[in-house]
């Protein structure tokens, strides 16, 4: 009998599995609409910061003469030495939180979706090396989240070259650039993570909840545990300039969850490239963040690769 | 001839209760091979197994002469699997659906083997359309070509007639006959429908609550024991309870 197959090459797979992924996920709505939520609010956080500076050199403008006329001491603008960049700030935040739920959302769909729409199956009946399949599913992920981010740095651009009275030097672009790389590498963390999660979990709620949780956990917790920031204050892409209280508990949590801290190290590493906030003696500082960061994608990607490749070839959700 | 399938002590258990007792069959390569039994007789765990789908707790099963666990790639290289209800990515078309699952085969112009599976199924009209928007009859031929994009040796079927409507059933039985006549592809089909393996088979095997109660060829079973009513009351009789 005629063969028309020859036998699939492992590394020619990945490609085929990834852009296929990539084909369902622009199919999906949810996925969809949460990305446009992402960017929308990135676009707009680039405008918030340039009005919020813009507000502060006309008040300070307007009372300029006032203070002359009046022959009181005249105090620097507070904005004069603030790098143009730190107009950005906001995008932190919009990154750790809105951007980290995304990532998570997309991983977990990557993997939900071949288990819902019961293809899984399929794919495991194909001559197919389940290693060349999780290789596929990460490097889907790694490509999505690359897009959002491409797109969302691009909006950025545009409303920075926009903006009037904001000129940007090459070194700022670079910034730029290293800023949304370093984004790139946070989200992937959530988005490994959510995959290996709906690969391990059978319930599909529990699969979700685990990520969440985890992020709940980095962005909340652990800032309150360390220095006792309550989780309004987290919020707030400038760190609290307020020192933890002097106790033996915190002492202790400070140093040790710091080495934990992926969403701290993440707005570090942002705000020193940005260039809006102090150097933060307790921080794990550029080189120490971008490690813990790039160990946490190292680790999630084993974790998945690894529940990928044991996923049993009859697992399909469409039963439960 | 290497057979087509081969099963020696073929067992798997789940939480310490057999599934699948210790199961020794030997499928002849060309023929249409039905296994019978009803609801959990243990049919679907066997083809999970056979499909590598599954890791059997004891036992050894050759695929076209290959091990499903040791050898599990190559023996997925030769089969081709149609699941009882066939999913597929319901918001991409069939088109779509099978040129993904083309290239896991292997498949080196997968364009010209999708065109020429669907007009081999008569159903090239279905190629463009949204899966999602497919019936079950169509969604079905959807998965037998899916299944045999690739030529494989050996296809498996698991209940491949549920849900279908008595013109989708007739349908895909005369695919599956043609499949074997025009192809020489095996086939392996579950069903708990005598009248399906009367029509379509050349052998069953009778499975009961784990255990293989009978094998044999149509023809000799029906030299023996006469017409399609005799199978049905000898399928009742080595498989009690079961619904016909």
């Amino acid at each position: 009998m005629r063969q028309p197959s020859t036998t699939p090459k492992t590394i020619g797979l990945v490609p085929a599995v990834a852009l296929n992924t990539l084909r369902v996920a622009l199919r999906d709505r949810t996925v969809l609409w949460l990305a446009l939520l992402f960017l929308a609010m990135v676009v707009l956080s680039a405008y918030l910061g340039w009005s919020a500076t813009n507000t502060v050199n006309h008040i300070y403008a307007q009372a300029l003469p006032m203070l002359r006329a009046t022959g009181l001491p005249v105090p620097p603008n507070p904005l004069a030495d603030m790098p143009p960049l730190a107009m950005l700030r906001n995008m932190t935040t919009y990154i750790s939180l809105l951007g980290a739920l995304v990532a998570i959302v997309m991983g977990f769909q990557i993997i939900a979706e071949d288990l819902r729409s019961g293809v899984f199956p399929l794919i495991a009946s194909r001559p197919v090396h389940r290693a060349a399949y999780a290789g596929g599913k990460m490097l889907a992920l790694l490509v999505s989240i690359a897009g959002l981010l491409g797109i969302a740095a691009a909006g950025t651009a545009i409303t920075v070259v926009l903006m009037p009275g904001n000129p940007m030097s090459p070194d700022d672009w670079v910034s730029i650039f290293k800023f949304y790389s370093v984004s790139w590498l946070f989200l992937s963390a959530f988005g490994l993570m959510a995959m290996g999660a709906a690969a391990w979990s059978r319930s599909e709620s529990v699969a979700l909840l685990v990520p969440v949780t985890a992020w709940l956990v980095l962005t909340f917790v652990f800032p309150q545990l360390s220095a006792n920031i309550n989780p309004m204050a987290a919020l707030n892409p400038i760190k609290a300039m307020v020192a933890p209280p002097v106790s033996a508990f915190f002492d202790f949590t400070g140093p040790v969850l710091a080495q934990f801290s992926l969403v701290g190290a993440y707005r570090d590493v942002a705000a020193t490239l940005l260039g809006f906030a102090p150097a933060d003696p307790a921080s794990l500082g550029m080189k120490g963040g971008l490690a813990l960061i790039s160990v946490a994608n190292l680790i999630f990607g084993a974790l998945t690769m690894t529940a990928l490749t044991r996923l049993s070839g009859t697992r399909s959700n469409t039963d439960e | 001839m290497t057979p087509a399938i081969l099963t020696s002590q073929l067992a798997m258990r789940y939480d310490g209760a057999f599934a699948l007792k210790p199961l020794d069959l030997e499928v002849a390569t060309g023929e249409v091979f039905g296994f019978l039994g009803h609801n959990g007789a243990g049919k679907t765990t066997t083809l999970n197994i056979l499909t590598t789908l599954l890791k059997p707790t004891s036992g050894k099963a050759l695929v076209c002469g290959h091990d499903v666990v040791v050898e599990g790639f190559e023996a997925r290289r030769r089969l081709g699997y149609v699941p009882e209800n066939v999913r597929l990515y319901e918001a991409m078309s069939a088109n779509d659906n099978l040129r993904f699952l083309a290239q896991l085969s292997g498949i080196r112009k997968p364009g010209e083997e999708i065109r020429s599976t669907l007009k081999f199924l008569e159903c090239e009209d279905l190629g463009p359309r949204r899966v999602g928007a497919m019936s079950k009859g169509q969604r079905q031929r959807i998965g037998l070509a899916q299944a045999i994009l690739h030529r494989p040796d050996i296809l498996f079927l698991d209940e491949p007639t549920s849900g279908l409507d008595p013109l989708g059933i007739k349908t895909l039985r005369d695919l599956i006959v043609r499949l074997n006549k025009e192809r020489g592809t095996t086939i392996f089909m579950n069903t708990h429908l005598i009248s399906e393996v009367s029509k379509t088979c050349t052998s069953l095997g009778v499975l009961n609550q784990g255990q293989l109660v009978f094998h044999d060829t149509i023809a000799e079973v029906l030299r023996r024991f006469g017409d399609d009513t005799a199978l049905e009351h000898l399928y009742l009789s080595l498989a009690p309870g079961a619904e016909a």
